[in-house]
């Protein structure tokens, strides 16, 4: 297909997630973007003229072929790999295809149809919460360390293949966006699930500081990403940090408080019933520290957020009231 | 930094032009970003003659006469001495000199000067006030700004915009260690408490502490809990009109109840990460390099430093281009008499130390109460370690040197005050 080469034609798997559509409303107003090609296996409620959209299941054996072919018919020169399990799956399975397998398969598929940028979504939670955590990590601060949880095992391995990728394609620019928990009315992830329920649990005597990004500035951060020409890993944070204690309060929720003992098994038992969305072995993100530096975001992509941390909790408080849901 | 397990390619620190140091400092870049007021070099601050107080109140440090009764009551503007600006500490030859030279003339001026001239109650002007009161903080900052100066009327503690600037970004140097303004402020009551009447802290030498910019100041350590850490930064909070950060060893950081509670009183976690960006921002920070070792430090071997670690705090100086305050703790040391540490127990239980004094173990937590020694605090000039530059604090040789100078003039300084003393009760 002819497409004006100075504009883009940028290719987003995880479509259908909140990032995804985020992503694309914001594609769809942007000039510099000629098309959207949209890769989900669910599709996306959003619609556009410029938008297309395919159905392919990243797991499948004969996925490369499918997207790699998809890519060149389509002219593809941009590919977002927005694919996350952003809410903890209990299908460790399903999730290790995904993250790591699919994005094997779509690298693949990157390489054949000669894409020239990639951007992929990580999170600031690789870097794991750990006690010996400086106050602020920078993208330098080793991840995938020993203690590392099985759901962030599985974005380490993601983004080691990313670094393969940039090894083996030095002419393919490659981006990693590590963001921390984004917060907005249609942001979705553990985290929020837990400040903004009505009981939310704490750890006896832990009380660590937390960051938070406005799902506003996250998409536009992702959208500067994609559309920009700087390569590189970058955490991408909101601005300022708050306890997790006054996280709960702000967030309209009672804390409840637990020690560690007691904690760890009712959430697993939790967990295993299916009633609650964390499970114990991420407990510790709400024990020890893992605030990420935006420094480099805002040097390099010129990324600063417009929002606190408050203001998020603020507004997805203010959204749930709106829609009747719990927490108030 | 840390390589990355991962493999070491060049991709993980991102493009090498823009790539910022790692220590700098925070997210907003914004233009209410203080200047570095003065290098750090500079002189160090003058003596001036102090104002008349407008608060009585307003405890002055005893005077470091022997016999001192000023102890008990901390109202009578005893200060007064003042009167003779110390003309030892004015203008002090820059040691910039010649490296080779200076390097050793700084110890020589020790610390405790005597008589009278250790006063430093002063009261500052409010030049001191961080230029950017003028940003308009964001409305949550505004508020605890506005509670403070609500309270600190109440209390009668100093002027809180001469203490604290608030950034662009409407959050406060500090916040994002964890440090809370509003339970500080509520805890300053107690410290004060502690510091005048528990304690009866004097200090000596506050002048020795730079106005503005970047100083790393480094001290002796004692104490199952870091009182130390608390009375000195209340030191410099109340008489300097500073905010210090002391960093806390890591034990404390993450132990339930007392990490958290620690650091929203100002206390940071100790790494180098968070020393370097303190320091990038123009703060001071407050070290105790004997760590652990100086907490369960024998009672009979109290006020012998322990070995400083490996030399981080001289690596830090070097890298940051701080200067280093030694400062003498002298009081701290009694307030724990430890007789010995249980290191299999400790091991058992899972802690780094398991002290025995004659009451701990016995008295239950209350065995950790401490007792009410006297505390002189003394800072002593600066030694301008920095001078060495940045790759020094490669050079091993080089950086233990330092570290035993500072080691060796803070012992000086403790020395000197211990001889003074005629009894550690009072």
């Amino acid at each position: 297909m002819a497409v004006d080469p100075t504009r883009r034609v940028v290719a987003l798997t995880g479509a259908s997630n909140y990032l995804g559509q985020g992503l694309m409303r914001r594609l769809a107003d942007d000039e510099r973007c000629a098309r959207i090609v949209a890769i989900d296996i669910n599709k996306p409620e959003f619609e556009h003229p410029k938008l297309v959209y395919y159905k392919v299941d990243l797991t499948g054996p004969a996925s490369q072929q499918v997207v790699s072919r998809l890519f060149q018919n389509e002219g593809v020169d941009t590919f977002a790999h927005l694919i996350f399990t952003y809410t903890l799956s209990r299908n460790r399975t399903l999730a290790h295809e995904l993250e790591a397998i699919g994005t094997l398969h779509i690298l693949d598929a990157c390489s054949e149809a000669g894409v020239s940028r990639v951007v992929a979504r990580s999170t600031t939670a690789i870097y794991g919460a750990r006690p010996g955590n400086p106050a602020f990590l920078t993208e330098d601060h080793p991840v995938g360390q020993r203690g590392a949880d099985t759901f962030t095992a599985d974005k380490v391995e993601m983004e080691r293949q990313m670094r393969q990728f940039r090894r083996e394609h030095p002419a393919a620019k490659v981006m990693i966006l590590r963001d921390c928990t984004s917060l907005g009315s249609t942001s979705m992830n553990y985290l929020s699930s837990i400040l903004f329920a009505r009981h939310s649990p704490r750890f006896f005597g832990h009380d660590p500081l937390m960051q938070f990004i406005h799902e506003d500035d996250l998409f536009r951060a992702y959208h500067m990403g994609v559309m920009g020409d700087a390569e590189g890993i970058f955490n991408i944070v909101g601005k300022g940090v708050l306890r997790y204690s006054e996280a709960i309060e702000r967030a309209g929720g009672r804390e409840r408080i637990l020690p560690g003992v007691f904690l760890k098994p009712v959430t697993s038992l939790l967990w295993s019933l299916k009633l609650y969305d964390i499970p114990s072995s991420y407990l510790g993100h709400l024990k020890y520290p893992w605030v990420a530096d935006g420094t480099r975001a805002a040097q390099v992509l010129d990324f600063v957020p417009a929002h606190d941390c408050f203001e998020a909790l603020d507004d997805v408080r203010r959204v749930r009231a709106q829609r009747g849901m719990g927490g108030e | 930094m840390a390589k990355s397990v991962l493999g070491n390619d060049p991709f993980l620190s991102g493009p090498a032009e823009k790539k910022p140091a790692t220590g700098k400092s925070g997210k907003t870049k914004g233009a209410a970003k203080p200047k570095k007021a003065s290098t750090p070099k500079a002189k160090p601050v003058t003596v001036e003659k102090p104002k008349p107080k407008t608060k009585p109140a307003k405890k002055t440090t005893a005077k470091a006469s022997k016999v001192s009764k000023t102890v008990k009551a901390p109202s009578k503007s005893k200060a007064v001495s003042k009167a003779k600006p110390k003309t030892a500490a004015g203008p002090k030859a820059k040691p910039k000199a010649s490296p080779k030279t200076s390097r050793k003339k700084t110890p020589k001026k020790t610390a405790p000067r005597q008589s009278g001239t250790g006063k430093s109650a002063r009261v500052q002007p409010a030049s001191v006030a961080q230029p950017e009161s003028n940003v308009q903080p964001a409305e949550g900052a505004a508020e605890w700004a506005s509670a403070r100066s609500k309270r600190s009327l109440a209390i009668g503690g100093g002027d809180p915009k001469l203490i604290r600037r608030l950034r662009p970004d409407g959050f406060t140097v500090g916040q994002e260690y964890g440090y809370d303004p509003e339970l500080s402020q509520r805890a300053e009551s107690l410290l004060s408490f502690f510091y005048r009447f528990y304690w009866r802290v004097s200090v000596k030498g506050i002048e020795n502490l730079p106005k503005t910019g970047r100083a790393v100041l480094v001290g002796n350590h004692a104490g199952i809990l870091p009182f130390d850490s608390l009375m000195v930064s209340h030191a410099v909070r109340r008489e300097a009109k500073r905010d210090i950060w002391p960093l806390m060893e890591d034990y404390y950081s993450y132990f339930p109840v007392l990490g958290p509670l620690l650091s929203r009183l100002g206390l940071v976690r100790a790494c180098q990460e968070n020393a370097q960006r303190l320091l990038a921002e123009d703060q001071q920070v407050l070290v105790f390099p004997e760590g652990i070792k100086g907490i369960v430090k024998p009672y009979r071997n109290r006020y012998r430093l322990e070995r400083f670690g490996r030399g981080g705090f001289v690596k830090l100086c070097l890298v940051s281009d701080a200067p280093v305050i030694p400062v003498a703790i002298v009081g701290s040391e009694e307030v724990h008499p430890i007789m010995a540490n249980l290191g299999g127990l400790a091991k058992t239980l899972g802690l780094p130390f398991f002290p025995l004094t004659p009451l701990f173990p016995l008295l239950g937590p209350l065995g950790l109460a401490p007792l009410p020694s006297k505390w002189t605090v003394i800072f002593g000039e600066p030694m301008y370690i920095n001078q060495f530059g940045p790759e020094a604090a490669g050079d091993r040789t080089a950086v233990n040197r330092l570290s035993n100078q500072v080691k060796g003039q803070i012992q000086k300084m403790i020395d000197m005050e211990i001889g003074q003393r005629s009894s550690r009760w009072r």
